[in-house]
């Protein structure tokens, strides 16, 4: 694998974005979560090999400033569809993780126009469970290894790819609390979703895969299926020895099974 | 000087091993263990501590925390409530209501209202924002909490001194009629106070709002550089000095026959800093600035925590001992630092009431005479309107 591309800077609306980018062809737009904020993975590698990957980061995460007027996931949202826009960008191909996901389901809508497809990789945003059950686990109310087993079905592997906050150096660490404090700004309350975000998710007209970590501690596969059932026609897959990050955990994986998606002639139509 | 009885009213017949166990003293732990007859006598004996603190001329403050067994008092209104009717001349300080917490500011701003009126104008209010533990109990977004704080404080100061119906269509609060009857006492309204340490944000906003400024266990020099911090600051901006009843600094206190003695009932007060919770529920994310979750992550946890008796009796977090040791130190901390509040954690844990009180009677009888060269203008002027 060559090495990570270098953060550049994406302009929208008075906003300066910190992306990296590589790759040519179709623009596959990849929304990143709570966890893997900055981060050029195999996964994204993979995929550029035929593809333009563009991976912006949320402002605030990353160690990058939070932007004026963005504090939402609905902010971020339409942050992302007038980048689309701006950019001129037709039949997107828009890919979110986790938090990345629901911001993807956000944007879509609200409109599809300049989209082909949709992949949702362990999406957080709804909520289907009766009130007093939560869907989401609190990974803020818990230790760094409790954290690691939560979010990697290896926490060894995760330890490798995240690192362990009590072992971080300090810039490391500062990022890594950064991180949580953009997440929170965007997502403690309601927990990491949108109460109305469920019934709208029929509005999403492009063909949609849904793919889960087949050993998701944070958000469980039936979450995963009920995402997929209120998305008309979408496909819903597992990876195979993935928690929460299958595109860091099982990078070839996740990326065979997004490419396989994104080439079909008529992904997803068909359920 | 002003002497305020102190106790965070806690809830101590837990299980020894409740960290093993449940892994919080707060948030989690689960509320089956609270037995309601102990809870009963333990809020009565609570509120009796505060009314001879009253009798004896002391003055008394109360606070508010959620979902944890270090502190049952979790409606300050409704302990002041009272206290309102136990007590004749104390100031009853509330410190203080954790505003961003509240989803409806402007019930806080009718509760003071009501409760300075019916004691005839001897509430103090303290406005602060809820210490990180408090978050999730009340689950409110954490990096705004300090925005929130500014609204809803911005919002109840208005509903105070407008005197009339307005509409507030902030970012985080809404009504379209803000008109709370009844207004407060004490005019414009009752002195405000806050809590902190080193933010310098929440220092400066205490100084240009003439708020006063109560330390935490700071100990004399944390305390110190607090105050020269609040001080600073009214030179910078232009405004006269503050005068020492400005500040306030909170201490664990117990007044023994003699040193001994007062030592192996001080000892106890220690219950407070040794509880123990989990250290995620202490510093969630944006409530304080990474440079302090750093050093949370770094250290585990506060030195405060750990520290020997010894170590907090030098640096002055706890003051014991007989009439006349206390009384020196408390004396020393005027010298060193210039403020004349003075309050008292005077109960904490498993401490016994009977105890409590004896502590309290030698204070007032043995420690105020004392000290009493040392001024505190009363009554205290009316704090500026609306600066």
């Amino acid at each position: 694998m060559e090495p990570s591309p270098e953060p550049d800077r994406l302009d929208v609306r008075g906003h300066a974005l910190s992306a990296r980018a590589r790759g040519r062809g179709p623009v596959v737009l990849m929304l990143h979560g709570a966890q893997d904020a900055g981060r050029w993975s195999p996964c994204h590698d993979l995929l550029s090999q035929e593809r333009r990957v563009v991976a912006p980061v949320h402002p605030g995460f990353a160690a990058t400033p939070r932007a004026s007027g963005i504090e939402t996931v609905e902010d971020l949202a339409y942050l992302y569809l007038d980048l689309v826009e701006a950019n001129g960008w037709r039949d997107v191909h828009l890919v979110g993780a986790g938090l990345g996901g629901w911001i993807a389901a956000e944007m879509l809508v609200r409109s599809c126009a300049r989209f082909a497809r949709l992949v949702l990789i362990d999406a957080v945003g709804i909520k289907i469970s009766p009130p007093d059950m939560p869907d989401i686990l609190d990974t803020y109310a818990m230790g760094p290894d409790d954290r690691l087993r939560a979010l990697f079905r290896d926490a060894e592997a995760g330890r490798r790819i995240l690192g362990d906050p009590r072992h971080m150096v300090e810039a490391a660490l500062d990022r890594y609390l950064h991180d949580e404090e953009a997440d929170a700004l965007y997502a403690w309350k309601p927990f990491q979703h949108n109460p109305s975000l469920h019934r709208r998710l029929y509005r999403i007209g492009v063909p949609t895969l849904v793919l889960w970590g087949e050993n998701d501690r944070v958000v469980s596969t039936g979450y995963g299926r009920a995402f997929a059932a209120a998305i008309p026609g979408a496909r819903f897959e597992i990876v195979l020895g993935a928690g929460h990050l299958p595109h860091l955990e099982r990078p070839e994986a996740a990326a065979a099974a997004i490419a396989g998606f994104l080439t079909a002639p008529s992904a997803g139509r068909a359920r | 000087m002003r002497f305020y009885y102190f106790t965070e009213m806690p809830y101590p017949h837990l299980p020894d091993d409740y960290f093993e166990r449940y892994g919080s003293i707060r948030v989690t732990l689960p509320n089956r263990l609270l037995d309601p007859h102990t809870t009963h006598r333990l809020y009565n004996e609570y509120l009796e501590q505060h009314q001879l603190a009253d009798e004896l001329g002391l003055d008394v403050m109360l606070n508010e925390h959620h979902q944890t067994a270090t502190c049952i008092d979790a409606a300050l209104g409704v302990s002041a409530a009272s206290l309102v009717q136990r007590t004749r001349r104390a100031k009853i300080l509330l410190l203080g209501y954790p505003i961003p917490h509240r989803e409806n500011p402007l019930q806080v701003a009718e509760e003071v209202a009501m409760l300075d009126c019916i004691s005839g104008g001897r509430i103090e209010c303290g406005f602060v924002r809820g210490v990180g533990l408090e978050i999730h109990p009340a689950n409110t977004n954490p990096v705004l909490n300090r925005e929130r704080f500014y609204e809803a404080f911005t919002l109840i100061r208005k509903a105070w001194t407008t005197g009339e119906s307005f509409s507030w269509e902030g970012k985080h609060f809404h009504f379209r009629y803000a008109n709370p009857f009844p207004q407060p006492f004490q005019k414009p309204y009752p002195p405000i106070w806050t809590t902190g340490g080193g933010d310098r944000e929440n220092i400066d906003w205490a100084a240009d709002n003439d708020v006063v400024f109560a330390t935490l266990l700071a100990g004399f020099d944390g305390a110190g550089a607090v105050y020269d911090a609040y001080r600073a600051r009214c030179r910078e901006t232009g405004r006269a000095p503050p005068s020492g009843e400005r500040f306030a600094n909170l201490f664990l206190v117990y007044v023994g026959d003699n040193d001994a003695d007062a030592r192996r009932d001080g000892e106890q007060l220690m219950w407070y800093l040794r509880t123990r919770d989990a250290p995620w529920f202490r510093a969630p994310p944006g409530w304080a600035p990474v440079k302090a979750r750093r050093a949370m992550y770094q250290s585990g946890q506060e030195s405060v925590r750990t520290a020997s008796y010894e170590s907090l009796w030098n640096r002055g977090l706890l003051i014991t001992g007989n009439a006349d040791t206390v009384a020196r130190r408390l004396r020393q901390f005027h010298a060193e630092t210039g403020a004349t509040n003075i309050l008292m954690m005077m109960q904490a844990g498993p401490m016994k009431h009977a105890d409590v009180l004896a502590s309290l009677r030698r204070f007032a009888a043995d420690v105020v005479p004392q000290l009493a060269d040392i001024a505190h203008a009363v009554p205290r002027p009316a704090l500026a309107g609306s600066a």
